[in-house]
């Protein structure tokens, strides 16, 4: 049984709906990560809507797992419209940084009733606190570590191991702000302590928000340039690299353009075995 | 003109869709040209599949093809070569104009017109 993986919304920051992104999505970040018997959500972006109607139709039982790399708008504005959250027969966990912020009163908080009609209490599903130990659990046949990354107000990135696939979840972070050096090659260094995380991944879906032009005059914003994540991948021997949180000012073309960059810079740097490709909404694939 | 068939898996399905969808094989096999018109249409090997190739690598219910509103959603049945979109493998996906489908050597390219 392969891991199946679906880009549920693919969009950084805002939901940018419109004839200039129907290729790559509108909706803000939104995974499914799906082994023979569990299902993790990573983030409740506006994707989630959909996804919600998805499970409805199919009533896979079990519960949900969801993964919150942080409460910013564009990672849990679905979530008062996933229908799952409403049916008395779903249990679902939510896991984040529990230590410092529950999750659960973050995603409670966007549904207080000057923001939104249906109260978070009122909500029919059994909706409770996950746990981490030392930054490390298992829901259903799938095991997870976290790991802090650079971002205004922090942010979390997620491995996933299930079924001999390893999955890495690491969007909204900085990756240019942890650069240690240059190689003469171009290539940009990252910690061997970072890199370490990320290393012989499956997947990789990256924070690849930035053109190098755009990062120019972003600094400093908590989003990757798009080049650095591919230097990540190369460093770490990554399989696949899904650019992923598309800037909402890019339209289908200049992603495809970001691509094409990408695609030439592993190239150009010696990652002929790295396939590089954008996550595109409702593609689901197949691993590992 | 080149070779295209419609494609379709009740007569009740022709000219429903707004938009051309095609399907065009360009690698591995005789150049051919489908028009997809039906609601599912199974491409493989099999007897029954709608988009029939003799090809020996291809299952014999190799991909389904799902009319959506006015789009096509592909799905891999399980394949044994499976389902490459522009080189990642698959096993279901939203098709896009320009998209390219590999299924063990045969390559198509889908369309919209």
């Amino acid at each position: 049984m392969a891991v199946l993986v679906t880009f549920w919304g693919t969009r950084g920051s805002i939901p940018t709906p419109g004839h200039g992104t129907q290729r790559y999505g509108g909706n803000t970040s939104c995974v499914e990560i799906r082994s023979s018997s569990t299902t993790v959500i990573c983030d409740a972006g506006t994707g989630l809507r959909a996804l919600g109607e998805q499970l409805d139709s199919e009533n896979r039982p079990g519960p949900l797992y969801m993964f919150f790399s942080h409460p910013h708008w564009d990672h849990i504005q679905g979530f008062p419209f996933f229908t799952p959250a409403y049916d008395p027969k779903k249990k679902i966990l939510v896991f984040g940084g529990e230590d410092e912020e529950p999750v659960h009163g973050l995603l409670s908080g966007q549904m207080q009733p000057r923001y939104f009609p249906v109260r978070f209490e009122n909500l029919g599903a059994d909706i409770r606190q996950g746990s981490f130990r030392k930054d490390a659990t298992e829901v259903g046949n799938i095991q997870v570590r976290r790991f802090k990354q650079h971002h205004p107000g922090g942010s979390f990135g997620y491995t996933f191991l299930t079924e001999g696939a390893k999955i890495v979840y690491s969007t909204d972070n900085e990756l240019d702000a942890l650069v240690t050096s240059e190689r003469k090659d171009g290539l940009r260094k990252l910690p061997a302590e970072i890199v370490e995380r990320y290393r012989d991944a499956d997947l990789l879906i990256a924070d690849a928000q930035y053109t190098d032009a755009d990062y120019a005059h972003k600094k400093g914003w908590g989003h990757a340039r798009a080049t650095t994540a591919v230097d990540l991948a190369l460093q770490a021997g990554v399989k696949q690299l899904a650019l992923f949180h598309h800037d909402p000012l890019q339209t289908d073309p200049q992603m495809e353009e970001k691509v094409r960059t990408c695609q030439e810079r592993a190239r150009r740097l010696g990652g002929d075995r790295l396939l590089v490709f954008a996550a595109r909404e409702e593609i689901t694939l197949k691993l590992p | 003109m080149r070779n295209e068939r419609r494609l379709t898996d009740s007569p009740q399905a022709l000219g429903r869709r707004r938009a051309g969808h095609v399907l065009e094989l360009i690698q591995g096999a005789p150049h051919e040209r489908f028009l997809l018109e039906g609601e599912e249409l199974v491409l493989g090997r099999g007897a029954r599949a709608q988009l029939k190739i003799a090809a020996t690598e291809l299952s014999p219910r190799h991909l389904i093809l799902r009319a959506r509103e006015d789009e096509y959603v592909c799905e891999d049945l399980d394949s044994k070569a499976g389902v490459l979109l522009n080189g990642v493998r698959i096993h279901r996906a939203v098709l896009r104009d320009g998209d390219t489908l590999q299924l063990g050597s045969l390559v198509f390219v889908y369309f919209e017109r």
